[in-house]
């Protein structure tokens, strides 16, 4: 299986940056992947090529390191890149991963294809595992004197394998409470816990609602993803003044699986607001 | 005791006036080509906190804390501290104060996009330092990683974090987190007028021990990577 993408007009990226800098003449770096992540089904055993594009548009001719790296989210979606060779995380998928990880030279407006392959192993798996590929910038030579602190960045095309046929999926609602921080702010907090062996994909919306039992208000939730063994914790400010007539906050979750699968039943929660 | 200078070098928020004033535009007409795609971009390579570190072991060597909101000032600031006498006292009394020259933007709104009072004419590459996340992928999570190690000083990093009224904290009324062992991440940002483009205020902290400040002789770095994933 091969993915491709189109690799033409790259430039916009560029023209997007430039026009929200303001077209300032700044030193710009940075590094940008398409797609930002891989979602695969695969059987143990199997292997998978793949392929990503690097591109960084009017950075200057940057060098570019690459490495296979594990990733988690924290439950309030902080992101965390771990180093396999430091510490061994769960499901992780970074063994698995082939690739090139020698530097490359990257110029503005040409996009480099990094191909990779994935090697599914052949002893017994279900579930979900993960990884990713990170491509970060390099310090560019400069004058260093005192005290210095140098700027990468790093973007990661992540990496999902679903062993095709074991996918269990499931997660769990719970802890939906009202709370009111020092700043004076009341929040509703509610936790997803993930209770099957994939990863999930969790959208839904917040309701405010009356005492007739009718939905007032809406509010959209951000996506959240939910690692397996993994939480997720939404904290979700409550506007200053919520509906006058509000009774009720509720949070309704829709899980997807992977690559759009089938995620569970919907999840439901609420908390009385006086 | 505590000595330490403080030099909130950096501060962001990742839109220049200038470009707010350019007239909106609809999110198709930044489609990329690429179906999906996830980028990072800084204008920031490098800071120097001193170009060449002076000072007198167990002599603090500062400035009184206060925000410059133009890069004049904060260069003035800068001067101040490095023109000072050794065994400087702050306030008469005390040399145990915590000490800084920072710089912030006053004023930040969101009404399209963000613009920025008092920053646009500091904009400098040396000194300026602004992130700009590009996805148009579902989600995106951040992280901020410091690696290297300056051994006689300690440099801490934090990112701005966003108000519920859309400013963004200055170092009056954040803390700083020590990253120099473990890495720490921001998720928050905020969408821009452009659907795919997300922006995240920083802020760029170090904390130089004065007490140690004479022992570097030599260029110390640290390195600090700023990493997005749309997972």
């Amino acid at each position: 299986m091969k993915h491709s993408c189109k690799l033409i007009g790259s430039a916009l990226v560029w023209g997007l940056t430039a026009i929200l800098w303001g077209g300032a003449a700044l030193a710009v770096q940075g590094v940008a992947v398409a797609p930002p992540r891989f979602e695969l089904l695969a059987s143990p055993g199997d292997v998978v090529e793949q392929e990503v594009a690097v591109f960084a548009e009017d950075a200057g001719k940057q060098t570019i390191n690459t490495a296979v790296l594990d990733w988690l989210l924290a439950p309030q979606n902080e992101l965390q890149i771990i180093d396999p060779a430091k510490k061994a995380v769960s499901y992780s998928a970074a063994g698995w991963i082939r690739a090139a990880l020698d530097p490359f030279e990257l110029e503005p407006g040409k996009a480099v294809k990094v191909p990779f392959t994935v090697e599914v192993p052949k002893r017994p798996l279900a579930g979900s595992y993960w990884a990713a590929l990170a491509f970060t910038t390099q310090p560019k030579p400069g004058r260093y004197q005192g005290v210095s602190v140098m700027v990468n960045t790093r973007v990661l095309a992540v990496v999902y394998l679903t062993i095709k046929g074991t996918e269990k999926p499931g997660s769990r609602l719970q802890g939906v409470t009202l709370s009111s921080g020092k700043d004076g702010v009341k929040r509703l907090i509610a936790d997803v816990v993930n209770t099957g062996n994939v990863y999930l994909r969790l959208n839904g919306e917040l309701r405010f609602i009356d005492s007739q039992g009718e939905v007032i208000e809406r509010q959209k939730l951000p996506e959240r993803v939910l690692l397996r063994d993994g939480l997720v914790r939404y904290s979700l400010e409550l506007p200053k003044g919520p509906p006058q007539d509000a009774v009720l906050a509720a949070i309704e979750i829709q899980p997807k699986g992977p690559a759009g699968g089938f995620g569970g039943a919907p999840l439901y929660g609420e908390a009385p607001l006086r | 005791m505590k000595r330490t200078i403080k030099l909130v070098v950096l501060a962001g928020a990742l839109l220049a006036a200038a470009a707010m004033a350019a007239p909106s535009h609809k999110s198709s007409e930044f489609n990329f080509l690429f179906p999906q795609y996830a980028a990072i971009y800084t204008n920031v390579t490098q800071v120097n906190f001193f170009d060449s570190a002076t000072g007198t072991e167990g002599a603090l060597k500062a400035v009184g804390g206060y925000y410059a909101s133009t890069k004049t000032a904060l260069l003035q600031c800068m001067d101040d501290s490095a023109n000072l006498p050794d065994n400087y006292t702050i306030n008469g009394s005390s040399t145990t104060a915590n000490l800084y020259c920072s710089f912030v933007p006053n004023a930040i709104t969101k009404d399209q996009g963000f613009s920025v009072s008092g920053y646009q004419d500091a904009a400098d590459p040396d000194t300026d330092g602004e992130l700009l996340i590009i996805t148009n992928a579902s989600n995106f999570a951040t992280n901020v990683s410091v690696s290297g190690s300056i051994t006689d000083a300690s440099i801490e990093v934090i990112p701005g974090y966003v108000k519920s009224d859309g400013s963004v904290a200055g170092a009056g009324d954040t803390t700083a987190q020590d990253v120099s062992s473990a890495g720490f991440v921001q998720s928050q940002a905020y969408d821009t007028q452009y659907a795919s483009a997300k922006v995240i205020p920083l802020l760029f902290y170090a904390q130089v021990d004065v007490l140690n400040v004479s022992e570097i002789t030599t260029a110390e770095t640290m390195t600090v990577t700023w990493g997005m994933a749309s997972p």
